[in-house]
């Protein structure tokens, strides 16, 4: 298991608010859990999902954190199937994606990036 | 081995680790997991995906995720007794202090020096624990 040092993010975090970040570029607001291991796993050279467990734990701390927001699927919009708990990304987590995104870029630069710190909501 | 047969194992799982947590947390992880399987196994097979691929690639994410989920549990559980813990200890300090007050009032009327020195320390011990609960309570979970 990956330690977590305070104010920071773990990269799946990371992963996910950047994820999020380009399914909001792209028109799409609200993630589910399914849908967002795929996303991961089209991102990344893995070829497995991400693990339930591991999955739903980050989303939760996320969340937590007020860098996403959820609520569940209306049931009409489910059309028969199990309802999706639907995430968004909040302004806080727009900011904390941004930043993890330039300091992903700097990483691949000459000077390692820093994960993003979790401050408070500027005033 | 069917998808929904791994599926329902995914299930059984989660009963097995959010037994004994709030009612609401235990069911939006069991709700959740059943909208991820669902969706899981209905895109594998729109997509053409043998149901043995899709069953072992399920039973794949629960395996890698268990560590998470006793993890999860674990801090769930943390902050839950933490919500009582605080509440017990300051019912306990309100109780010391009473008992200490009274220790020291009827210790006066009897002339019992050694029940007010009871009395007293019953109510340092009250401030000490009230003091420790609202200084834990203060700091933020990790």
């Amino acid at each position: 298991m990956v330690r977590r040092k305070p104010g920071t993010l773990l990269p799946l975090e990371t992963e996910i608010l950047a994820a999020a970040l380009s399914l909001l570029r792209s028109g799409q607001a609200s993630f589910h859990g399914f849908g967002l291991a795929q996303t991961l796993r089209e991102q990344s050279t893995s070829r497995s999902l991400t693990a339930h467990g591991t999955l739903y734990k980050a989303l939760g701390r996320l969340e937590e954190f007020g860098l996403l927001s959820s609520r569940w699927e209306d049931a009409a919009a489910a059309e028969g199937r199990p309802r999706r708990r639907l995430y968004e990304l909040t302004g806080h987590g727009v900011r904390a994606a941004e930043q993890a995104r330039a300091g992903t870029a700097a990483q691949a630069g000459p000077t390692p990036g820093r994960p993003p710190r979790l401050g408070p909501e500027p005033a | 081995m069917t998808p929904e047969h791994i599926a329902a194992l995914v299930i059984r799982w989660a009963r097995f680790y959010t037994r004994g947590l709030p009612t609401a947390i235990a069911g939006r992880r069991i709700d959740e997991l059943h909208a991820d399987l669902y969706d899981h196994i209905t895109h594998e097979r729109t997509h053409g995906t043998g149901d043995r691929r899709i069953a072992v690639s399920i039973l794949s994410r629960m395996a890698r995720g268990v560590t998470d989920d006793v993890s999860w549990r674990r801090r769930i559980r943390r902050f839950e007794g933490a919500s009582v813990k605080p509440l017990l200890a300051i019912l306990a300090a309100v109780a010391l202090a009473a008992f200490g007050v009274t220790a020291i009032v009827f210790g006066g009327y009897d002339d019992s020096p050694g029940a007010q020195l009871i009395g007293v320390l019953f109510v340092i011990g009250a401030v000490w624990l009230g003091v420790r609960t609202v200084r834990r309570g203060r700091r933020l979970p990790g």
